[in-house]
């Protein structure tokens, strides 16, 4: 899958290399997750009063395929939201990393 | 085995999971019955079955079969719902699937090549969906039909396609630009491209720029933009925070992060809230990894248990900062860790969010295609400059103009906010009270230069904040009793900062205090105290922004935008600031008089003042020398003028006051006004004052004693040309008459009346204003009758409000006969007429805002005060003033240096609206 290829960049850049194959898929996984969240958590923040009552509605509702189309169409009308979430993945990842660094001294 | 499960490939896992489960269940319940029963009959209740009646049998088995019926019924849900999941994954994950199958086998430039391709798919889905989306646009009158033309024609042209791809290419190695590739095609895809496009013909600017941005090349421009109002370098506080060894100095720098994050929750931004929020959430988690790094513990960590914790840590830290400033937003947000920390296996709930994740990543690059294909059709079709061509279709050029204003606001607002002195009475409402309305104040005004300002803002927020204020005041000693409360804007600041910084806890406590009992809150205070509309504003006194709105309203209709073209287009689109804009023309520019000055003609540069009213031939000294300002008793006072000419002065004022004394004339206060302008002999000065002096006794037993009403006589300024004019003078300008308390104020009217008729019957401007008069009287009596007695007079001022507020053709007219209010304007540089026009908007203006209150309301609406028996007299001015004898007594009285009564409320703005339309930059 071609975000898993960028998040294996990203743990190399993290420093996890002393890992084994098994534990390497459990921390993707764990990212994967991880930054779900915060594009999940950009786009709320950056959705209108009358978007969020739309959000709150398609999540609350809708069948797994509907809430898919939704939040597409949702996410499309807010201009620039691909580089706030890039923005925001950078941010995070610059956090961890600075972070990684702190704990290997 | 958890990611199959997740991922809903292992069906047979959870199938047999949840029947596993649900026969558990109901052996559980069987046990726990059983349990309950020895329990009952070991405490004397036995309710087992053999103890019961049948029907209490029955019942019970009933409870129990039910009870197990549903349990049966919810698990076989679960199976159905876990085999729909796992449908819907395999159809979601297909295409996913095949180009990770695709990745996967593939080397690093076949990869580019897929991923080119679904980039190029994507182009073309957008290039076909626009030409529907821009006749739309025509049909929705956002664009002509001859640009909706050109436009077709482009989409049609052979580089569009490549000028698209173009555009995308710059896309490609962003770090969410890949994810495009799995998703491109499909029916949602298609819809969201549509969506995608309209974002980018939709006008607004954030969609302009990022299309703009995207067009030039300058997605790192668009990065920038969306920076642009960063406050302060993340990154460096974050270098300093690693640097620094100590760890109660990282501590500190930590604490000021979380300053300005505070900050920026009060604030409102949304961009500023989030910078300020990923400062802190980095901040802490460096903090937490430093202090981590140091137990020993954990020295032997592995790369994966770093990284868990570190994760953890994060997610931790966003949990615990607020990200958005809605709260709606934060509230889903907490709804979403809440959910994913107490997921159960069979909710799937976990799934969801990470469906909604994936969706919102493609949705937003799917808005980006959009934005390209905007760029596409704008730039062939208006030149090839695409920034230009988007201005010209949906006039930007004005918004940005706008916006830059609008940030000129509010940081001129937010300066000057900052630094004034918030004052209030205390008086019955108490220091709790008084802080109450100044924070009422304080947050109206930031949210005219903010409209995100403390967004979530809540009662209990300012419960704290006033009780934090009243906290303050007292441990400095200020009395409970009369007297004056202050506080800056920038201690007023920090009470809401700390206010709306409360946890959840003490919003419940404060909620619950003031609910009841005696520090109840009564909904009509609570319903002012969360009034934030500009209506309600309380206090004019600590208006500071008005005259900076002004200001901004004149630099967009008299600026580079011209025409008001740029008010037009941002205030049409917000509400907010159309609202603000009718403060402006309203309330406004009370700064304007408080810049001067009360009363202060010469503070203000002479030739404004000139400019505004011309000296009349009439007014104009005995001498040939130049009309000049009137000096009060006090500014002559305080004048440069030699001391013995003071003294001369001094001497000959106080001859007056005696003569004036001895004839029975009580004397309140005198100007000798134009009379010392009169340059060269004191003592011949000294002459003509004296005269006018013997005049005005004249005047006063001829026309005032004679009505019977006994009047004093407050004030007398001499500024007539010559003595043949003094008594005219005297008697428009220079007389102020103040009713006995003995009279009654039903007798006002009639008796104003008597005392002015005979004046103009006696007075040497008879043959002038005779005619005139008469034509005012009956136009006055016809006002009363059919406008005020009939309609007005009878409503209370909530009525009058709902009844009129909406229909501002509304007029209820002015005219004054108050020497004092004339004096203000005469010291404002307001002619006769000037006044009039403007009183009468001020009065409009003043109601619909609702700036008078109920009892100068109740007073406006009751007595007519007349003037139109000056020898200025304009017949053209048809206005009357309705004021009753006490509020007119009041006004007289009223010491001109306090600034919040009615009449230094009514001579301000009417001095500030003045200003504004004769200044010649409006």
């Amino acid at each position: 899958m071609i975000i898993q290829d960028r998040i294996n960049k990203m743990l190399n850049e993290l420093g996890v290399n002393d890992v084994s194959a098994e534990e390497k898929l459990e921390l993707t996984q764990h990212l994967i997750d991880h930054f779900n969240k915060i594009i999940t958590e950009t786009l709320i923040i950056n959705l209108d009063d009358d978007q969020l009552k739309k959000f709150k509605e398609y999540s609350d509702k809708d069948s797994e395929a509907d809430l898919d189309a939704h939040i597409s169409e949702l996410a499309a009308s807010i201009p620039g939201l691909q580089f706030k979430i890039e923005d925001a993945i950078q941010t995070e990842f610059e956090n961890l990393r600075s972070a990684k660094q702190v704990l290997d001294k | 085995m958890a990611k199959s499960r997740e991922s809903g490939g292992g069906d047979n896992y959870e199938n047999n999971d949840h029947q596993n489960k649900s026969k558990r269940a109901v052996d559980n319940q069987h046990k726990q019955n059983r349990d309950n029963s020895i329990e009952n009959y070991v405490r004397g209740e036995d309710t087992t079955p053999e103890s019961l009646s049948h029907r209490q049998k029955a019942e019970a088995y009933r409870t129990e079969t039910d009870a197990l019926k549903a349990q049966i019924e919810r698990d076989e849900y679960e199976i159905k719902a876990a085999e729909s999941r796992k449908k819907t994954q395999e159809a979601l994950g297909k295409e996913e699937a095949v180009v990770a199958a695709e990745a996967q086998n593939t080397t690093p430039e076949n990869l580019d090549k897929t991923v080119e391709g679904k980039v190029l798919e994507a182009a073309n889905e957008a290039l076909a969906t626009a030409p529907e989306l821009v006749a739309k646009l025509e049909a929705e009158g956002k664009i002509t039909s001859e640009q909706n033309k050109k436009m077709q024609e482009a989409l049609k042209a052979p580089d569009a396609r490549s000028k698209v791809k173009n555009f995308f290419h710059r896309l490609k190695d962003s770090a969410t630009w890949s994810s495009v590739a799995g998703f491109a095609t499909g029916a949602a895809a298609k819809g969201a491209i549509r969506l995608g496009v309209i974002s980018a013909f939709s006008g607004s600017l954030p969609a302009i720029l990022v299309a703009g941005a995207a067009a030039g090349g300058l997605v790192e421009g668009v990065r920038a933009a969306v920076r642009e109002r960063k406050k302060y370098d993340n990154s460096e506080n974050i270098k300093r925070l690693n640097e620094e060894p100590n760890a109660f100095k990282k501590a500190a720098i930590l604490n000021k992060l979380q300053e300005a994050y505070e900050n920026q929750k009060l604030l409102g931004n949304q961009e500023d809230l989030k910078i300020a929020s990923d400062a802190l959430i980095t901040a802490k988690t460096q903090l937490e990894a430093f202090l981590h790094s140091k137990d020993t513990k954990f020295e032997k960590e592995s790369d994966k248990d770093k990284l868990m914790f570190l994760l953890k840590v994060s997610d931790s830290n966003r949990k615990s900062i607020e990200r958005s400033t809605k709260r709606e937003a934060n509230q889903i947000l907490k709804d979403m860790d809440r959910s994913l920390l107490t997921e159960k296996k069979w909710s799937n709930v976990k799934g969801r969010w990470k469906t909604i994740g994936i969706a919102a990543l493609k949705g937003a690059t799917f808005g980006t295609i959009g934005a390209g294909v905007g760029y596409a059709v704008a730039s062939l079709d208006f030149g090839g400059n695409p920034t230009g061509a988007l201005k010209n279709t949906f006039g930007s050029s004005s918004t940005e103009r706008s916006q830059e204003l609008i940030q000129s606001l509010q940081k001129e607002g937010e300066k000057a906010l900052m630094n004034h002195n918030f004052a209030e009475q205390i008086g019955a409402k108490g220091i709790t009270g008084a802080y109450r309305d100044m924070l009422h104040d304080y947050v109206i005004q930031q949210r005219v230069i903010n409209p995100n300002f403390a967004p979530n803002l809540n009662l209990e927020n300012l419960v704290y904040a006033e009780d934090y204020l009243k906290d303050l005041a007292l441990e400095k000693g200020t009395p409970t009793g009369e007297g004056v409360i202050r506080a800056s804007g920038a201690e007023l600041y920090a009470a809401l900062n700390k206010g709306t910084n409360i946890d959840e806890k003490a919003v419940k406590s404060i909620g619950k205090l003031v609910g009841a009992g005696k520090h109840h809150i009564s909904d009509a205070v609570r319903s002012y105290m969360m009034d934030h509309n500009v209506a309600s504003f309380h206090n004019v006194d600590n208006d500071v922004i008005s005259q900076i709105m002004a200001d901004i309203k004149t630099k967009m209709t008299v600026g580079a935008v011209g025409n008001g073209q740029a008010v037009n287009q941002l205030f049409s689109n917000d509400s907010f600031y159309s609202d603000a804009m009718k403060v402006i023309i309203t309330n406004a520019i009370v700064e304007e008089s408080l810049m001067y000055g009360r009363n202060s003609r010469n503070n203000k540069p002479e030739s404004e003042f000139k400019q505004i009213e011309p000296v009349s031939e009439q007014e104009k000294p005995v001498t040939n020398t130049e009309a000049k300002s009137i000096p009060t008793t006090s500014k002559i006072e305080s004048s440069k003028v030699e001391n013995k000419e003071f003294e001369f002065r001094k001497q000959t004022k106080a001859e007056i006051d005696q003569k004036l004394k001895k004839a029975g004339v009580k004397v309140n206060d005198g100007q000798l006004g134009l009379v010392w302008d009169v340059k060269g002999d004191l003592n011949k000065q000294k002459e003509i004052a004296l005269r006018l002096t013997d005049n005005l006794i004249q005047s006063y037993k001829k026309h005032v004693k004679d009505a019977g009403i006994a009047p004093l006589i407050l004030e007398y300024n001499f500024n007539s040309a010559g003595l043949s004019e003094v008594e005219d003078k005297m008697v428009s300008d220079g007389l102020s008459l103040r009713i006995p308390s003995g009279l009654g104020q039903s007798d006002y009217d009639s008796q104003f009346k008597k005392i002015f008729k005979k004046h103009r019957n006696s007075s040497k401007a008879k043959s002038k204003s005779e005619a005139k008069g008469t034509e005012v009287e009956k136009s006055t009596e016809a006002v009363v009758s059919n406008e005020v007695k009939n309609e007005i007079l009878p409503l209370t001022k909530t009525e009058f409000l709902a009844k009129y507020k909406k229909d501002s053709k509304i007029k209820l007219t002015s005219v004054i006969e108050s020497p004092n209010f004339k004096r203000d304007f005469g010291e404002a540089g307001i002619s006769t007429s000037e006044m009039y026009g403007n009183l009468d908007e001020l009065l409009q203006q003043m109601k619909q805002q609702d700036f008078v209150s109920e009892e100068e309301w109740a007073s406006l609406k009751k007595i007519k005060i007349i003037n139109k028996y000056s020898s200025d007299y304009d017949e053209n001015i048809p206005d009357v003033l309705y004021i009753d004898g006490e509020s007119m007594r009041n006004l007289d009285l009223q010491d001109d240096t306090q600034r919040g009564g009615l009449k230094g409320r009514i001579s301000r703005r009417i001095k500030a609206i003045h200003n504004l339309k004769n200044n010649p930059k409006t």
